[in-house]
């Protein structure tokens, strides 16, 4: 094709949607017409379509592996409280004769004021921890 | 736009619906691309399926830049893409077709618009001459005259520059006028 044939056919084709936007009637220009045709082919539904239920299935597996997340969260953080605990648990009368240790060498530093502080750090973060959790589940439900 | 923020927004927010509400949305749009590009219709439904997929990933990185039905089209495209380079399947045909040198200025009298539109075998004929655009041209012509996008939006989906989509859906127009020609026996 060459330039003179391109640009006659770009102009036939601009033509043609012209006259579908405008919903001229047929029968002016024969090469416009079968352009327009073409046009309206292009504008058929495809023949083959998403199933009906498609969004709500994608959105179910989405959503479904999102829950058992959130229980596996909340097992992984019970059984990391129930091993804290038990270390605790298993540690303290050691760490009872370090800290009396660490009185009797350093008896300038405020251990149980630091303690203290250990603990309220602790709490305030499992606090948040758990505000999150909850806040989360909330807006699953 | 603020209909797309709220809707994103409430998907972030893992508002109950919500992401359903974005898959009915797009899912047409993005049927309409990835099934023009890979034209297989299994392979489709599944690319359709990861296509949202990478969507709920990633909403996080929509910056409200574009409308989200381009940013969806996006990711569809590039999924598509993909699937297409590693099935090393063309998407564009080679250049200098063979089949564009008939007769341009031959002009049928008889032609009634009207009647071949209620022609389904005539339509049926032109929906398989669709099909057998390279997969790039009909996937834009199905963006541009089914989805009615704009040039620019298309850019942006595809990453084409705005000539180079104005071209493909240049040729493939021709391309189908030129088989309509030959189906309807117009003389030379």
């Amino acid at each position: 094709m060459n330039s003179h044939e391109l640009e006659q056919q770009a102009r036939l084709q601009a033509q043609a949607e012209q006259a579908e936007r405008q919903h001229l009637p047929a029968g002016g220009d024969p090469a416009i017409d079968r352009y327009r045709l073409v046009l309206r082919a292009l504008r058929q539904p495809l023949a083959l379509q998403l199933p009906g239920d498609f969004a709500a299935r994608v959105s179910a597996r989405m959503v479904l592996p999102e829950e058992s997340n959130s229980l596996e969260d909340w097992l992984t953080t019970l059984l990391m409280l129930a091993m804290a605990m038990a270390g605790l648990f298993y540690v303290q009368p050691v760490m009872a004769s370090v800290l009396s240790q660490l009185h009797l060498r350093l008896p300038g530093v405020p251990w149980p004021l630091l303690g203290a502080a250990a603990l309220s750090v602790a709490v305030a973060w499992a606090l948040d921890r758990g505000a999150t959790s909850w806040r989360r589940g909330a807006n699953r439900t | 736009m603020s209909e797309d923020q709220d809707l994103v927004i409430a998907v972030l927010a893992r508002a109950p619906g919500a992401f359903e509400r974005l898959v009915a949305r797009h899912q047409k749009l993005v049927w309409h691309l990835v099934y023009r590009m890979v034209q297989h219709p299994e392979d489709a439904r599944e690319l359709c399926q990861d296509v949202f997929f990478r969507v709920h990933e990633r909403l996080h990185q929509y910056r409200f830049e574009s409308a989200l039905s381009t940013w969806v089209g996006r990711v569809a495209f590039s999924v598509a893409t993909r699937h297409m380079q590693k099935k090393k399947l063309p998407m564009v045909e080679p250049t200098g077709e063979a089949d564009e040198s008939s007769p341009w200025e031959s002009v049928s009298d008889g032609f009634d618009l009207e009647a071949a539109c209620a022609d389904n075998e005539l339509m049926g004929r032109l929906a398989v001459a669709i099909e057998r655009l390279p997969p790039l041209q009909r996937t834009l012509v199905t963006l541009y005259h089914l989805d009615e996008m704009a040039i620019g939006e298309i850019a942006s989906v595809t990453g084409l520059p705005e000539g180079t989509v104005k071209n493909y859906l240049f040729r493939a127009r021709s391309r189908l006028r030129q088989q309509l020609e030959t189906r309807i026996g117009v003389a030379a």
